[in-house]
């Protein structure tokens, strides 16, 4: 990853595999308005362009089939047989996708009689030979013979567009369970479905693979059948012939005549208006920008032509065109102003902008350099967390590109770098293991990160000020998250003690409200088992079900609160499922959690809640009970620190405060005002008496609209907490709004 | 292919969310915890802030910095945001959660 181009490899793309990857993953409605169908073109192009970003190639190089046969169809009878039919919608877009390479000046090339695999091999060997790095980017797995540590390397296409594991020697034996350049012989007892090979009968991928770390290969195999066990030695001794016919189908040809060398192939020497042109001509404005994006950022090498007139829109993110220079000193890169970073584990990279360095660092190091400079990352608040754990003090952020990315799109739920590199740079995503990065090493994948991170910051900075959300972000949102993890850090003091004693205390009362149930019902019976439940309570018992479902009658928590009064089992029940609940959640729970300092640290989540709200977990004490007397009793067991006491602070009437200033009506701001208890101001206005004339059931009703409103309650909900007729609570909001006539048009 | 609508109305949804009630009151929050922490920081008072939940502010300290604390966070979430009324706390001091929440 570096900046001598010598480091960048050479990238051989399979032509055919890939097209057929692309149009499977892509619906065919993705077509030109004359209805053309192009999703293998868009899907090769999208494979392309995150390519180029993820392998900063010297140079692309396709390989396609061409038609006519190969040398391979007189070793086999019916070599590639059992492929499916090829769909129709798919053979004009082998030429498109040819045409979009020669537009990009990437050589494609073919040669009659042999397959696009023996090309590559070919290409492979070549770069091998001259000490190239080398990716050979395929969905065919007869390509893993290829590969050879340190050159060679195959990207391998798991599926879809975006999907991909690359394999070095290691990551091809993990895989496998044989070394790379011994592939074919596993590949030749396995079969290939997809070459219409079989293979040997009752020998799959993991027996070939014991076998051949056992035996050199075809003939030493063969000549110790006799050590197999029955069933396996006479498969193999039936099938020899067409194991080793495999064998040598499977091998790769490592030595194609080609009128093609290596020395010349470069990157770039396009006509930028040929490229517009080639994009325009099939409706796809995205990737003509994307594109652009590429040939600008120099990723595609120089050429020709300035951009045409722009179709381009003007929200084209701007991103530095370079990798940066890793310098050794990393000194003036961590006193730069607000430096970009990286890190996994102990090791970080940092990058400084303004002079396009980074340099790669122990953790602690960054850490002690935050102490005077403002950190630019993606989600910074773990590493806030480890600073204060090594109880080092740092300044707050520059800048987290999750936060922006989640302010920007608080529906997507993902924040991680990859998923938000993708969403809004285009990047692939690189989710699962093993993954791009799986061979490289971790210092390559941080400099990778770094560079994406400054992108993504220039990126979403913009985006941000456009939607004018600066204001959130800045003053809000950013600086939380360095207090989030000061408090993750930090944790709470709690009675280990007590909660033992607690979760005893649910265990019990669980277990005797178990015994008293079945006491009630007559017989044993498993009362957490909805099943047994029914068949006691509406059989038995002949109780009134209310709800039928697709198993009998529903005894969930609505239906049995509807017959709570008809039977004294319903109400223990309920009770039952309450401290059972607890039990779940803040018995055994909550005492693992406590830390060998005696405190919970829960982890706190600014980018869950769409509402904005924050969430905790590992415990979540959000859930804790707030009005009942259990959640009382477990506050108990939460404490300050030896010696200190503890301050609990609250809003009173915040959403109404809110409502009031949101819809300015002059009634509630001036029952604000007053300074005086606001409910019964509001409820003399509401049923209009004098303030002291209110009881205090019209004050309960009036509160309960005042907050039936600010969470958008209607007369329904409102009917049922006050326990009054949907009419009632329907006059009483009717009188509120009558009180309060602002009111009505804000919520309306 | 066309996403380019997904990120501008999710945004102008944001804007939307932020402007109503439940999402001013999530600000409201998290600015008093950015001024609090701030603060408790910069004066450098051992009292740390520990825990948020629901509309509840933990914070600790040692009994000789009661007073200064307690002025700290009813300034910080007071003036958290400046709306046409008053926003008002109440503070309660314990020696546990429970006792503390009065």
């Amino acid at each position: 990853m570096a900046d001598d181009p010598d480091q960048r490899p050479l990238v051989l793309l399979d032509g055919m595999s890939l097209a057929f990857r692309a149009f499977f993953a892509l619906p065919t409605d993705i077509a030109t308005s004359e209805g053309l169908v192009t999703n293998a073109l868009h899907g090769f192009a999208a494979m392309l362009i995150s390519l180029v970003r993820s392998q900063n190639p010297r140079a692309l190089v396709t390989a396609f089939d061409l038609s006519g046969g190969t040398f391979r169809d007189a070793m086999t009878e019916d070599y590639k047989g059992g492929r499916a039919e090829t769909p129709p919608e798919i053979g004009h877009q082998f030429d498109l996708i040819r045409g979009l390479c020669e537009v990009l000046h990437i050589p494609v090339l073919g040669v009659t009689g042999f397959e696009a695999d023996d090309v590559l091999a070919t290409l492979a060997t070549w770069g091998r030979d001259e000490k190239m790095p080398v990716v050979v980017v395929t969905g065919d797995r007869d390509a893993f013979q290829l590969v050879e540590d340190p050159y060679v390397k195959v990207l391998y296409n798991r599926r879809g567009v975006s999907d991909y594991s690359l394999y070095d020697e290691s990551g091809i034996f993990e895989r496998c369970g044989i070394e790379a350049s011994r592939y074919p012989l596993l590949a030749a007892l396995r079969g290939d479905t997809s070459d219409n090979l079989p293979g040997v009968p009752g020998v799959g991928e993991k027996t070939a693979a014991k076998l051949f770390a056992t035996y050199h290969d075809m003939d030493d195999l063969f000549a110790h059948l006799g050590d197999l066990t029955p069933k396996l030695r006479e498969n193999l001794a039936t099938y020899e012939q067409r194991a080793r016919n495999n064998e040598q189908v499977m091998l790769l040809v490592r030595d194609v005549p080609l009128e093609f060398t290596l020395d010349t192939v470069t990157l770039g020497g396009w006509d930028r208006g040929e490229v517009d042109a080639f994009f325009d001509r099939f409706e796809m404005n995205q990737m003509r920008t994307r594109f652009a994006q590429l040939m600008k950022e120099g990723l595609l090498g120089t050429g020709a032509g300035a951009a045409s007139p722009s179709k381009v829109p003007a929200t084209t993110p701007k991103a530095p065109a370079k990798m940066a220079t890793v310098v050794a000193s990393p000194a003036s890169v961590l006193s730069s102003a607000s430096p970009v970073i990286a890190y996994r584990n102990d090791r970080a990279a940092v990058l400084d902008g303004a002079t396009n360095t980074v340099a790669l660092v122990d953790l602690d190091v960054l850490i002690e350099a935050l102490a005077t400079v403002a950190p630019c990352g993606h989600d910074l608040k773990e590493l806030y967390r480890i600073g204060a754990e090594r109880d080092r003090v740092m300044k707050e952020p520059a800048d987290d590109t999750a936060i922006m990315a989640f302010l920007l799109d608080a529906n997507s739920g993902r924040y991680e770098l990859g998923d938000v590199a993708h969403r809004f740079l285009d990047e692939p995503i690189v989710t699962s293991a093993p993954s791009l990065f799986d061979s490289t090493s971790s210092d390559d994948t941080l400099l990778y990160e770094v560079a994406l991170i400054a992108r993504l910051r220039e990126h979403l900075r913009a985006e941000i000020a456009t939607w004018e959300l600066g204001h959130v972000y800045e003053q809000i949102e950013l600086p939380l998250v360095m207090v989030l993890g000061l408090m993750e850090a930090r944790g709470i003091a709690v009675d280990a003690t007590l909660l033992r004693t607690i979760a005893k205390e649910f265990t019990e009362e669980v277990a005797s409200l178990d015994r008293e149930i079945q006491k009630v019902a007559g017989h044993d019976f498993k009362v957490n088992s909805p099943q047994q439940l029914q068949v006691v309570l509406f059989d038995e018992m002949g109780l009134k079900a209310v709800k039928k479902i697709k198993s009998g009658y529903s005894t969930d928590a609505s239906s049995l609160e509807a017959i709570q009064d008809e039977h004294v089992i319903i109400p223990l029940i309920l009770r039952y499922r309450e401290v059972e609940k607890l039990r779940g959640t803040y018995g055994a729970p909550l005492i693992d959690a406590v830390k060998p300092d005696g405190r919970i640290h829960a982890t706190f989540h600014q980018m869950v809640a769409r509402t904005g709200r924050l969430s905790s977990d590992g415990p979540n004490l959000h859930n804790i009970p707030v009005r009942s007397q259990e959640g009382r009793r477990l506050r108990y067991a939460f404490r300050p620190s030896e010696g200190w006491e503890l301050a609990v602070s609250d809003y009173n009437q915040i959403e109404l405060r809110i409502l009031a200033h949101l819809s300015q009506d002059s009634g509630l701001l001036s029952a604000f005002a007053s300074g005086e208890d606001v409910h019964r101001t509001i409820a003399g206005s509401v049923f209009g008496v004098p303030s002291d004339e209110i009881t205090p059931e019209q004050r309960e009703q009036a509160k309960a609209v005042s907050y039936g409103l600010a969470y958008g309650m209607e007369a329904y909900g409102l009917s049922q907490r006050l326990g009054v007729p949907v009419s009632f609570a329907k006059e009483v909001m009717d009188k509120y709004f009558t009180g309060f006539p602002s009111l009505r048009s804000y919520m309306d | 292919m066309a996403t380019a609508t997904g990120p501008q109305r999710q945004a102008a949804e944001r804007q939307a969310m932020n402007s109503g009630i439940q999402g001013l009151a999530a600000d409201i929050f998290k600015s008093a915890l950015v001024r609090l922490d701030r603060t408790l920081r910069s004066e450098q008072l051992q009292a740390r802030l520990i825990l948020q939940v629901h509309d509840e502010v933990l914070v600790e300290a040692p009994p000789q910095e009661k007073t200064a604390v307690e002025a700290v966070m009813r300034d910080a979430l007071t003036n958290a945001a400046h709306l046409s009324v008053p926003l008002e706390v109440t503070l309660h001091w314990g020696e546990n959660w429970a006792a503390a929440k009065g």
